[in-house]
């Protein structure tokens, strides 16, 4: 998924936020709810990609879209309002997943529900198979998850990777080559002939 | 990264993992994110709790 531009939406909420007069005609709430319904799918589908639960997804887009509000005077450019939500987003997942992998370390917190990461139109079997391959990839470390999921997928390039990670291109390979090889290796110790899942 | 191409079972699932995310909860969620937003900050939050902890810690040791 290409990271597109909403040159509008930013625009206007980047000059509003600059006090800006723009005639009286939109408030700055109105502002952030366009950005938001805008921008808050594409947030959340990042992040149950990346957390492999719903229950933390409400607190994690409300936690991107404040941190976007507050810092938006740091965007250089509106166009860029994708990528930079996206940033966030990976950031606060990250720290989350962090803290979740600290918490299960101490016996602390329960390993994940698995049973609203897809629709409803899924089978019970789908549903399963789906869970066990969110386990699998969870194995592996989180800065190689997340780029993982980064590219292969939500579909971004490698370029906007580094972007969104804060990290170089040669480190974007690495981690993928490393997390694929992991999920290998895990695929291999299951010994599925077909690749397909035990669940 | 041509190399290591990935398992296109794996990504085939990993990609039907989606929110529940309707047009109720974008709305929810907006009202909650105005919320916080107008709503005291962390360290005023911070500052009022320590506040009421100190004077209730001065009334009980007043009785």
């Amino acid at each position: 998924m290409p990271l597109l531009a909403d040159r509008s939406c930013a625009t206007r909420f980047a000059q509003r936020l600059r006090g800006e007069d723009l005639g009286g005609v939109v408030s700055e709430e109105q502002q952030l709810g366009d950005l938001f319904r805008r921008y808050a799918p594409y947030v959340a589908t990042i992040g149950i990609r990346l957390l492999g639960r719903d229950d933390e997804l409400d607190d994690l887009v409300q936690e991107v879209f404040i941190e976007a509000y507050r810092g938006f005077h740091q965007l250089r450019s509106p166009d860029s309002v994708k990528a930079w939500l996206a940033r966030i987003t990976v950031r606060r997942a990250t720290r989350r997943l962090r803290r979740r992998r600290l918490r299960s370390f101490f016996s602390l917190e329960e390993l994940p529900s698995d049973a609203k990461l897809v629709d409803d139109g899924a089978t019970p079997e789908e549903k399963a198979e789906i869970a066990s391959t969110y386990r699998m990839v969870e194995r592996i470390p989180i800065r190689q998850r997340v780029v993982w999921v980064l590219k292969h997928v939500e579909g971004e390039t490698l370029d906007s990777i580094a972007a969104i990670c804060h990290i170089s291109k040669a480190t974007v390979q690495r981690r993928l080559r490393a997390a694929d090889r992991s999920l290998r290796m895990q695929k291999e110790r299951q010994g599925d002939p077909d690749g397909r899942l035990r669940t | 990264m041509d190399d290591f191409e990935p398992d296109t079972h794996i990504v085939r699932l990993m990609a039907r993992i989606r929110p529940g995310w309707d047009a109720a909860r974008t709305e929810s969620n907006l009202a909650a994110i105005l919320e916080r937003l107008k709503g005291p900050k962390r360290r005023q939050r911070a500052w009022q709790a320590m506040l009421a902890a100190t004077r209730l810690r001065f009334h009980r040791a007043a009785r």
